[in-house]
């Protein structure tokens, strides 16, 4: 017979790493891959636990990598020291920011601060690089995703551009 | 005046707890040290191993291969390297410590004795004396072999850690990303990305310096090794612990200016003991060899393969090795620009990140 503290335990711990399966697979950087590859993504990424209004980070930081939420919500602000906290965005549960830091060290461009009690995976450049090196094939498919992503963000900032330019254009035509 | 007083007051206050905690930390260092010092030192050296082989077992998995398995085979073959090297090696040392010790007691030791017997029969006259005399160096000489088997006890000891080393050696390149991750769990969020930015930097900084130092010492112990075996076969064997010699000046290169010379006079001496007939001819090839080797290890290897990072003053080199001397003799010189290479590497990056991170 199973002790029932132990069971408890494991029931917990299965829970828990079930719910970080589910989260990194709606991610779209992992969503090419497969059970036993988010496995492998698991055992590298680190899981954090924010208080509410605790900055994750600040702007001007060396950028680092990315963090996807699994509970709570994130407010991503510019941060000036004349000027004060201007709101970008508030990101819901599920939701992925500073992915760019997984390519490069450049500085954040905004901060990202806890709205509330948050429970966050971050995944970092260092162990992207690492994954790279032992497990090439892997390494390949995260950028893969990573690529698509900003590849989808640069079509939408082209249109976005494009839009801009046409009102414009009709503005000055009167 | 008051409110210099209670802001320095609200000072001290705010830090006491800080300082308290230090204090603590330090008594408890201090206390535990000495329980801890050998399994400190065994694993600084598992980890210094740990480093080295990393990268091939790195290559191996990357290849498909199960990281567990991929230890096994690269440490396998260090373990081959290390016996066959050891069956090379000790039988030269051997045989180098019975020449010295023949020569020494054909010449230096009877002259001595011969000298000493006719002092004291000129002057004292007095055979008692003399018995004396002999017997106090004999007492001595056994108190020397004592001495001896307690070192050889030690040497049990230090053969117990060799058994150790490569089991943890094993852990820490299996797990060494688990222990990473688990001692920056334990982080605040405060200093989180700072801390896993640094960590990452020290160990992939230090990786790479422990790395390229050992591959050159490998590579600059394999010349002076053709070097001398080259100088063997050229005159008839003068140096004929030619490979016991190329690991002693492979290990010495650690000791940036003074390697060489500790390469080469241990060669230059085995040939002055052995009193060949062209002795000042040889002694010049060992120079010419030595000078060789380091003249490829300055131009070639150490550019390709010794990292950057941890370039140095020739001043503070010196300094640095003088300042090793004084604290742990021969070893200390030995290890002293590496570990020193090691603080400098840390120190640049805790202040890297000091200065890059917003810590509000």
């Amino acid at each position: 017979m199973k002790n029932p503290i132990w069971e408890y335990f494991e029931t917990r711990s299965k829970e828990k790493n079930d719910s970080i399966f589910k989260i990194l697979k709606t991610v779209p950087i992992f969503s090419d891959l497969t059970p036993k590859e988010i496995t492998e993504v698991e055992k590298i990424i680190h899981r954090r636990n924010y208080k509410k209004n605790e900055p994750i980070f600040r702007m001007g930081d060396p950028g680092l990598g990315m963090y996807i939420i699994v509970e709570g919500s994130v407010e991503i602000a510019e941060e000036n020291e004349d000027a004060g906290k201007k709101r970008l965005a508030i990101l819901p549960e599920g939701a992925f920011f500073g992915d760019l830091a997984l390519l490069d060290e450049a500085p954040r461009s905004a901060s990202a601060i806890a709205v509330v009690d948050c429970d966050i995976i971050g995944f970092f450049r260092p162990d992207l690089l690492d994954l790279l090196y032992r497990k090439p094939s892997l390494g390949i498919k995260i950028l893969w995703g990573l690529a698509r992503i900003i590849g989808e963000r640069l079509r939408r900032t082209n249109e976005q551009l494009s839009k801009s330019q046409s009102e414009t254009e009709a503005l000055k035509n009167g | 005046m008051d409110k210099y007083a209670f802001q320095l007051y609200s000072l001290i206050l705010k830090n006491f707890w800080r300082v308290l905690l230090i204090f603590f930390g330090i008594t408890a260092i201090i206390i535990v040290y000495p329980y801890v010092k050998s399994v400190l030192l065994m694993v600084i050296i598992s980890w210094i191993f740990a480093m080295i082989l990393m990268p091939a077992v790195d290559f191996m998995e990357s290849k498909g291969l199960n990281r567990g398995i991929a230890i096994i085979i690269v440490m396998i073959a260090i373990l081959i390297g290390i016996v066959t090297t050891a069956f090379l090696v000790f039988p030269a040392i051997i045989r180098a410590v019975d020449q010295i010790k023949i020569k020494l007691e054909s010449n230096v030791l009877a002259q001595i004795s011969i000298q000493l017997e006719a002092v004291f029969k000129k002057h004292f006259n007095n055979p008692e004396l003399a018995r004396n005399v002999t017997t106090k160096l004999n007492d001595s000489i056994n108190g020397m072999l004592g001495n001896m088997s307690g070192f050889l006890n030690n040497a049990g000891s230090f053969a117990a850690s060799l058994a150790i080393i490569p089991f943890v050696t094993f852990f820490l390149i299996k797990d060494t990303r688990l222990f990473k991750r688990a001692l920056i769990s334990r982080v605040p969020n405060k200093y989180f990305e700072l801390s896993l930015n640094v960590l990452h930097k020290i160990s992939d900084q230090l990786s790479k310096y422990i790395q390229g130092q050992a591959l050159d010492a490998a590579i600059v112990g394999a010349l002076s090794v053709i070097g001398l075996f080259s100088i063997n076969l050229a005159f008839d064997h003068p140096v004929s612990q030619f490979v016991f010699i190329g690991l002693l000046a492979g290990i010495a290169n650690l000791i940036p200016y003074l390697g060489p010379v500790v390469g080469a006079v241990p060669a230059m001496m085995m040939v002055v003991i052995n009193n060949p007939a062209n002795m000042m001819n040889i002694l010049l090839w060992i120079a010419i060899t030595f000078a060789l080797v380091q003249f490829i290890d300055n131009m070639f290897v150490s550019p390709l393969v010794v990292s950057k990072s941890v370039n140095m003053h020739p001043l503070t080199v010196v300094i640095v090795v003088i300042i090793g001397g004084n604290v742990a003799g021969a070893i200390g010189m030995l290890f002293a620009v590496p570990t020193f290479g090691i603080i400098k590497v840390t120190l640049t990056e805790i202040i890297w990140g000091l200065k890059n991170y917003k810590l509000r």
